[in-house]
């Protein structure tokens, strides 16, 4: 029995021995704290509250109209309600949005410059899995012609060829996600956790950027809606976060909202006009473009031209009231932060200002690309954007 | 001739369930009166097998190179691949040696992953076993699972499928059945068989009539490359014996797996166009994230003190890195450098066994094993920054490790006779297993852009970290011969599950602290009408209790985000089979078919934003932000699933031998979502199709084997489109835009077998290169491509 027992140690042993082997000693991860120092740059400034006169604007003729639904173009169809019926559940675009008004309040909304470790935790909120930052890697300006076909991977879908990398950096206009909003958002969130340079400019870059991204995702959605329907709920949803008109809008809606009633329920009607024209052609029956009788081509041509025309006088908007608030008393502290928004948001409507062949285009470009506008070189700016995007 | 014969059929029997490879409740019931094949696998696979007993002669020879192994559990619908099959299919993992079994279907969501389908259920719903050990944890998900890939298929020597439930004798999981694995075992110091067996380990029971001698020593060497995905690999083994008393086996394994070249794109049934998920490179051919490294290492050492007892302690590592999981490297849409790798997938399994044969009537057989295994999943999504300047991003990170301990015994008394005759016999087969789980889970966020690094730790991992599960059972199953031909069956266990986790404040996760207690039962009749011809009729019943996946897992999956329930109950299942199974000399062939009925199945219910547990800023999960979400819940009356399971081999002359299998299931449940409110239009079903059933599929594999050891063959592969789909399946990109199409493989075999010095086999995979998907993957089939294997040893 004695020499059974000295013969079962070694195999016990053996197998505590292997057992130990199998250990795997990668160390636990723990936080790490980069400060909460208050963050270089003072207080952000406060978009201006000067009036926005749009007193001589009127809908088009062939505008779907949510108050007058019975004498707008458009038949009878689910928007007249002016509500914004859901296509089907609530979109996960109402989470990005309300993701992007989280990080608004700890980078640019919270009264004081913000510190690293805000940079830190508004980080974390953007790259959540499916989150704000999944989407904006992938955003197409639509209103840029496509990649051509000839230089299409073969190996991607049509629609998705934004995604090779080499693709997006030789068409940055179109890939703009990818080429032009993922660098600057990453940089400027880099540059507020390194703490380099004014907070301030960090977050305003970072403000601009996500502005810009619903600005380009309510239009692209708007037209990915016609394979898919339920992207026109996220149309709505990543312009006003889930909310109806009189609702508490976030992000690019609260600031339109804010700064023109008038232009925010004309953006919420070339929506509706979208998700009634959908309504009207059944995705089961339409469910492409080409698939639409002409009439059905006409009328989604004529909402989504009046929701991208809505869009633009919004970001006009955004942007006038930003630039004004450089003159502000309140703004001394953060005025580089303030027009760095400007420049970024402003940028994004040279394209539109090109295609109408606006005469001011030049001394636009020259007032964006100035580092310290004057008053009047504020003036001159705002006088532009309001001559070119008069009305929604 | 006769000792070629020998030779022959003792290579066959080695992989079936020998005193000493005996798996460990095995039965071991052959009727006293016929002493057939059927109940009595162990010492009846090598005599029936025998050609001198069969009186064949010179054919015998050749249907006997050919031969399968007879499953342990043949009493109902299961069946067996054995080493010497393998080394012909040349299989890329575990799962994929199953790809020619009826009722089998290997769904991949990555190259280095795969997970077998089993009368249409998977992963949590089907049983692995090593050794008789459970593989399966607490943490085995919903769907397709990658855990029966880190069993190096370069270590079995035997592996079975049991289709049906089977919880009575392995617990919870087994509803749709179990997948049984033997490993290959030392030789204890037996001189090896010359020019048959498998050469691979297994040549014990060749030589188990030959005389121990002093120190013997195997080594081999096996090198296997694939041109598909460039995959280079080697196995060295050293087979250490002494006089029939002590034996060490061990082996070392590493392969590297490149990119998978493809047939390309499969093709929407819906659209007829090229279906680009998950994405391929600008070669349309090659598959992105495919590719991994593996390891593996394995030791056993068994001491057999006497003729009736041995010890056996075992240790089998598993190292997987960096494999991608393709349908996330990249995401659809996602920049090309974005991939979500599972960069550890690491399985540790260590035990020791005590096996005793020939005991008193009451435990005649016995296996007392002590285990554990360590499992260990690192994540990482990656997302660069897109600054060219500067290098890094944003890394999301997650690491599980499970460890489980394991006790587990079996018995079976002596076959007592009943009455005068000695005719009729019982038995009992008897058993007790209790499996402790505990669990470490983190998730965290690395900015590895920003100097110096920053890393931001979430407060709950995949599941809750410091989560504990055991699950324990006692069973008794006995069994009667009535008469020569007729066996009767009947058993039972109960169950005890306990489930507990701290929660989680932050992320809103409950605390749990729940048990459960369950009685299953089965019962079975087989009746030999003729000596070749039985017909079996089987009542087995499953249960699964809810496990840590279940009640506590937050993550992204497939068809979108998925959360816990910490109110689930146990899925409980009761399949019944009939059929019959034919062995004759010329022919071997099996038909069941069965129906699977299963009571509050866990399925997916799509949920809206505001359904998402608590996810504020402290600590975001993504549910809201999901394009889809789905919380696990018990879907409200009976799941259906049938089907119909068949094989058919047939032994021709001149060493000819074609075999043929297909499969059908059919399965629907009711619809996770509640039904409108009266009186509103709407095309709403009650009832829907269960996720991923596969479609009808099937294989057709003729073979010739000559007795100088040359063999050749070829073998097709085939299924039909799956177009019944679930709710779930409709918002998985993985699968095409009205499902999955059918296909055709057409492979070649070839090899040279002169055991135990050299072995040389060859697979031209996919010859017509048709483009083709199993219905639920990530990853297409490889491309008209070339496996070689080469293995040489003394």
């Amino acid at each position: 029995m004695a020499t059974r027992t000295l013969l079962i140690a070694p195999f016990a042993a053996a197998v505590l021995a292997l057992s130990a082997t199998a250990c795997i000693t990668d160390d636990d991860p723990v936080d790490d704290d980069v400060g909460d120092e208050g963050g270089e740059g003072g207080t952000p400034c406060d978009p201006a509250a000067d009036a926005v006169d749009e007193s001589a604007c009127a809908p088009l003729d062939s505008d779907f109209q949510s108050a007058d639904p019975d004498n707008d173009p458009y038949p009878a169809c689910i928007s007249d309600s002016g509500s914004y019926e859901l296509y089907a559940d609530p979109p996960g675009s109402i989470d990005r949005v309300v993701a992007l008004q989280d990080i608004a309040d700890l980078l640019w909304n919270a009264g004081a410059a913000p510190r690293p470790d805000d940079f830190v935790m508004a980080r974390s909120i953007y790259e959540i899995d499916q989150g704000l930052g999944s989407r904006v890697d992938r955003r197409e300006d639509l209103h840029y012609p496509p990649v051509p076909e000839a230089e299409w991977d073969p190996g991607v879908d049509a629609d998705k060829q934004c995604s090779v990398e080499a693709l997006a950096e030789a068409y940055p206009d179109r890939c703009a996600g990818p080429a032009k909003l993922r660098p600057m958002i990453n940089q400027a969130f880099i540059d507020g956790i390194e703490g380099n340079g004014d907070a301030n400019v960090a977050a305003a870059k970072i403000e601009a950027a996500f502005m810009w991204f619903v600005y380009l995702s309510t239009y692209k959605e708007a037209n990915t809606c016609i394979p898919k329907g339920k992207d026109c709920d996220s149309s709505w949803a990543y312009y006003t976060g889930g909310a109806q008109i009189g609702g508490e809008m976030l992000g690019l809606a609260k600031l339109v909202e804010a700064y023109s009633p008038n232009t925010h329920q004309r953006i919420f009607d070339g929506i509706l006009a979208v998700r009634c024209w959908r309504d009207l052609y059944s995705v089961d029956d339409y469910p492409t473009y080409e698939d639409l009788p002409e009439d059905g081509q006409a009328l989604y041509d004529q909402a989504w031209e009046q929701l991208d025309e809505a869009l633009h006088r919004g970001l006009a908007v955004v942007i006038r009231q930003h630039a004004l608030a450089q003159d502000d008393d309140q703004c001394s502290e953060a005025t580089e932060a303030n027009w760095t928004f400007v420049q970024i948001t402003g940028d994004v409507l040279v394209r539109e200002m090109e295609e109408r062949g606006v005469a001011e285009l030049d001394e636009y470009r020259s007032l964006l690309a100035l580092d310290a506008p004057t008053t009047e070189d504020v003036e001159a700016l705002v006088g532009i954007l309001d001559t070119v995007f008069d009305c929604p | 001739m006769a000792a070629l014969s020998l030779f022959f059929a003792a290579s066959i029997a080695q992989a079936a369930p020998s005193p000493q490879n005996a798996s460990p409740g095995a039965e071991s019931d052959a009727s006293p009166a016929t002493q057939s094949r059927y109940g009595g696998a162990k010492e009846d696979a090598t005599s029936s097998a025998s050609a001198e007993d069969s009186g064949y002669g010179e054919d015998a020879d050749e249907r006997e190179i050919t031969v399968h192994v007879d499953p342990v559990h043949d009493y109902r619908d299961a069946s067996a691949v054995d080493r010497r099959t393998m080394q012909t299919r040349l299989p890329r993992s575990a799962p994929d040696a199953l790809r020619y079994e009826p009722g089998v279907f290997v769904q991949q969501s990555g190259h280095g992953q795969a997970s077998p389908y089993v009368r249409g259920l998977t992963g949590q719903q089907t049983l692995i076993a090593f050794d008789g050990i459970r593989l399966n944890n607490a943490t085995f998900r919903q769907g397709p699972n990658q855990y029966f890939f880190t069993v190096d298929s370069r270590t079995i020597a035997h592996l079975e499928v049991v289709r049906g439930s089977a919880s009575t004798r392995w617990g919870s999981d087994a509803l749709g059945g179990a997948l049984l694995t033997t490993p290959l075992e030392p030789n204890l110091g037996r001189p090896a068989p010359r020019r048959s067996g498998n050469g691979n380990g297994g040549e014990h029971a060749a030589a188990e009539g030959r005389r121990p001698t002093g120190w013997v020593v195997h080594p081999r060497l096996a090198m296997t490359a694939r041109t598909a995905d460039g995959e280079a690999g080697a196995r060295a083994q050293v087979d250490l014996g002494w006089g029939g008393k002590i034996g060490l086996l061990t082996g070392v394994g590493y392969r590297v797996v490149g990119p998978l070249r493809t047939g390309g794109p499969v093709l929407s049934p819906a659209t007829g166009e090229p279906w680009r998920e998950p994405r391929f490179d600008s070669d349309q051919r090659t598959q992105l994230g495919t590719g991994f490294r593996e390891l593996s290492a394995d030791t056993r050492l068994v001491w057999q003190f006497n003729p009736r007892m041995r010890l056996t302690a075992a240790y089998y590592d598993y190292r997987q890195k960096d494999a991608p999981r393709t349908d996330k490297c990249p995401p659809a849409e996602a920049p090309e450098s974005e991939c979500l790798r599972y960069l550890d997938q690491f399985r540790t399994l260590t035990y020791l066994a005590f096996d005793s044969e020939r005991g008193p009537a009451p435990m005649e057989r016995a296996r007392v094993s002590v285990s554990y295994q360590r499992q260990h999943e690192r994540t990482q999504l990656l997302r660069d920054n897109g600054i060219p300047e500067i290098d890094g991003g944003t890394e999301s990170n997650g690491r599980d490790r499970v460890h489980t301990l394991g006790l587990r015994a079996t018995a079976s008394t002596a076959s007592w006779s009943v009455g005068d005759s000695g005719v009729s016999t019982v038995g009992v087969d008897y058993g007790a297993d209790l499996y402790f789980d505990q669990l470490e889970s983190l998730a965290w966020l690395r900015f590895t852009d920003v100097d110096p690094v920053i890393t931001d730790v979430l407060s709950r991992g995949q599941y809750v970290d410091g989560s504990r599960y055991l699950s324990s059972g006692a069973w008794v199953e006995p069994y009667v011969w009535a008469g020569p031909r007729v066996r009767v069956r009947a058993g039972g266990r109960a169950a005890l599950v306990h489930a507990d986790s701290p929660g989680d404040e932050d992320s809103g996760t409950r605390v749990i602290e729940r048990t459960w207690g369950a009685v299953v039962g089965n019962a079975g009749l087989m009746v030999l009408a003729t000596e070749w011809l039985s017909w079996h009729l089987d009542f087995d019943q499953g249960f699964r209790a809810p496990n840590l996946d279940d009640l506590t897992s937050r993550q992204q999956t497939g068809p979108g985000f998925q959360y816990e329930n910490a109110d689930l109950e146990p899925e409980r299942s009761l399949s019944l089979d009939t059929g019959f199974r034919v062995r004759h000399e010329r022919v071997e062939a099996s038909l069941f078919a069965w129906h699977a009925f299963i009571r509050q199945l866990i399925g997916r219910a799509p949920r809206e934003i505001d359904d998402c547990p608590d996810d504020g800023v402290v600590n975001p999960t993504g549910c809201g932000a999901s394009r889809t979400r789905f919380q696990l819940v018990n879907l409200d009356g009976w799941a259906l699933l049938r089907g119909v399971d068949a094989s058919v081999r047939v032994f021709l002359p001149l060493g000819l031998a074609v075999r043929t299998t297909a499969s059908w299931t059919w399965g629907e449940g009711p619809n996770p979502v509640p039904p409108p409110e009266a009186g509103t239009t709407s095309n709403y079903r009650a009832r829907l199709p269960l996720s991923r059933i596969p479609p009808l599929n099937g294989s057709v594999e003729l073979m010739w084997n000559h007795r100088t050891g040359v063999w050749l063959g070829s073998a097709l592969r085939w299924a039909t489109a799956q177009t019944r789909l679930a709710l779930a399946d409709e918002s998985d990109t993985r699968i095409p835009l009205g499902g999955t199409p059918g296909y055709a493989v057409w492979d070649l075999r070839a090899g040279y077998r002169f055991d135990p010095n050299v072995l040389v086999s060859a697979v031209f995979e996919n010859v017509l290169d048709a483009a083709y998907r199993y219905h639920g993957s990530s990853v297409n089939g490889a491309t008209r491509s070339l496996n070689l294997n080469l293995e040489l040893g003394f």
